[in-house]
């Protein structure tokens, strides 16, 4: 894992060259990234560079030119989601994991050697929504594991309860991650397996980092999506992510966490990046 | 008996296998045992979490929900009467082009067109019985849709001058229900600074401006329907949406923590420092 020393940014914050108002417009985002935004998204396909793999325990890979992701459904003949799609063969009934839908998809998508998830897996997740992803961690921990889903938002807590009582590992919890003093007494005292944070707030990594302190177990692994625009609408992305980096690699957090896999979820969240750091 | 040394070597062997299966199986059960109390205490927690979370919910559900969803299907239903009413005035001018020319607002239109009377030297067509009813349903539609808005803009007029009179006095109750509903709840409207206030409606406007300053900075955005920011000079159009959002924030915690009704010097003001009003 490699990036940039830190002066090399220094001339952006120059206003005339941030925000090209003297210098015509400013220039592209990143570059020479590739424009997948400009293809349909079903259309597409894995560029060849991309390995994929096959031993994230709860999850079948289906290799090819356009992947796809398999996990073995917890609750056979249930509909979780009216949109998802199931596949019955001689080992049971699988679901596809859409990588549009999920950021951990789009992670798996492109190219996620590490999940963190074991058959088994105590989960906090955070940011739960209305359960789609949930939904498959579910799937992935089994019925020996449970995933505790956590959204501020009553509304799509409304949905996600109905999910939650359909799989017997999943349990709601209505609180505000920013305030893990509000459910600190739901969760086991031993702490759990995995966090999984999937929030649009301006302090994500510093919440994420406050949950992982509090709850996660030694040797436990935290997985972060981080979306850019919530954090400053007017930085790079790219500049963002690399702060982060950079946080783990140098900063006070990298004494406690170690970043063991990374990636930019383009094209099928723009402007996101997926964290997966081990706790010390 | 005479035991070889190979003997003794596959006995030694086999006892140790013995005794390590037996091993290996009291750590699986031990962990089965684990995780099945482990499950067990879960089962436990998660029927209260589904317990606790349902009320939660339920008890999430109050008069900001509702004013929140009156205003937002009130605007939908308003957008898509308006396109509808459209197409029926289309229609009813094959039938009646005059009455349809002389109605200007499409209430209007929809009161005229009710008793199906056309002028005797019309231009409109001949149209059999089983035409002109299926016109007039399809009309009689339209006035209980028109007539349903009517009815769930009172809905919320009403709801709004007791859940926040302030705000309502100034800028009445659908522009301070819109605000609202951008908000998400009035709690939320009474801590966010006036200057939020005044872009709520314009988001786009706003985030496509800071992303790449090559864009203008919107000045208003709900509060562009206001009356004063209607009225004023053009050129003072930001400024009026600037004092109102002052005045309207002022408004919100008012009403929030449920202070006296001091909307009526607000306006006072405001009217002082915008003659055009």
């Amino acid at each position: 894992m490699s990036y940039a020393p830190a002066n090399r940014n220094s001339g952006r914050n120059d206003r005339e060259t941030r925000y090209g108002n003297r210098d015509g417009p400013r220039p592209r985002q990143d570059g020479g990234r590739p424009n997948y935004r400009s293809q349909r998204p079903d259309s597409y396909r894995r560029p060849e560079e991309i390995k994929l793999s096959h031993t994230l325990p709860g999850i079948r890979v289906l290799d090819g030119r356009r992947p796809r992701i398999l996990t073995k459904n917890l609750v056979p003949g249930t509909v979780s989601f009216e949109y998802e799609e199931r596949h019955t063969d001689e080992q049971g009934e699988w679901r596809v994991l859409d990588p549009k839908r999920s950021k951990l998809g789009a992670a798996i998508m492109k190219g996620l050697q590490q999940s963190g998830f074991r058959d088994g897996s105590i989960v906090l997740y955070l940011g739960a929504s209305h359960g789609y992803t949930p939904s498959y961690v579910s799937d992935i921990v089994g019925p020996s594991g449970s995933v505790f889903c956590l959204d501020f938002a009553p509304r799509v807590v409304r949905d996600l309860v109905f999910v939650c009582e359909s799989r017997s590992n999943m349990a709601p919890i209505l609180g505000d991650a920013k305030q893990p003093d509000g459910y600190a007494d739901k969760l086991p005292a031993e702490g759990v397996d995995v966090v999984y944070q999937d929030i649009a707030q301006k302090d994500q990594v510093g919440i994420f980092l406050k949950n992982c302190d509090r709850f996660l177990k030694q040797g436990g692994y935290g997985l972060l999506a981080v979306k850019a625009r919530s954090i400053d609408v007017t930085k790079y992305p790219t500049d963002i992510f690399k702060d982060i980096k950079r946080g783990f690699e140098t900063g006070e957090e990298g004494k406690r966490y170690v970043i063991v896999d990374y990636r930019e979820l383009d094209p099928f969240e723009k402007d996101h990046a997926f964290f997966v750091v081990k706790k010390k | 008996m005479k035991l070889t040394v190979q003997t003794k070597l596959t006995m030694k062997v086999t006892t140790l296998r013995k005794t390590q299966t037996t091993t290996a199986s009291v750590k699986v059960f031990i962990r089965e045992a684990r995780i099945a109390t482990g499950m067990a205490t879960f089962q436990e927690a998660r029927k209260a979490l589904l317990t606790e979370t349902r009320r939660k919910v339920s008890a999430a559900v109050g008069e900001d929900t509702l004013i929140i969803q009156a205003v937002t299907t009130l605007d939908q239903l308003e957008r898509a009467a308006n396109g509808l009413v459209k197409k029926g005035r289309e229609w009813y001018a094959a039938y009646d082009p005059e009455t349809e020319k002389a109605a200007k607002e499409h209430d209007a239109f929809l009161a005229a067109s009710k008793d199906g009377t056309r002028p005797k030297e019309t231009m409109g067509g001949t149209l059999t019985a089983a035409d002109k009813a299926a016109m007039d349903s399809y009309l009689d539609t339209l006035r209980t849709l028109t007539a349903e808005r009517d009815a769930l803009a009172a809905y919320v007029e009403e709801k709004m001058k007791v859940h926040c009179p302030n705000m309502t006095l100034l800028a009445g109750s659908r522009i301070a229900a819109q605000l609202l509903s951008h908000a998400g709840s009035l709690q939320r409207l009474a801590t966010v600074p006036s200057s939020t206030m005044q872009l709520y409606g314009a988001e786009t406007a706003l985030f496509r401006h800071l992303k790449d300053r090559s864009h203008k900075a919107p000045k208003y955005g709900v509060l562009f329907n206001h009356p004063l920011v209607q009225k004023v000079n053009p050129r003072e159009r930001g400024k009026a949406a600037r004092s109102l959002a002052d005045k309207l924030s002022l408004c919100a915690r008012l009403d929030f923590f449920k202070g006296e009704l001091k909307a009526a010097e607000y306006k006072r003001l405001l009217a002082e420092k915008f003659t055009d009003w």
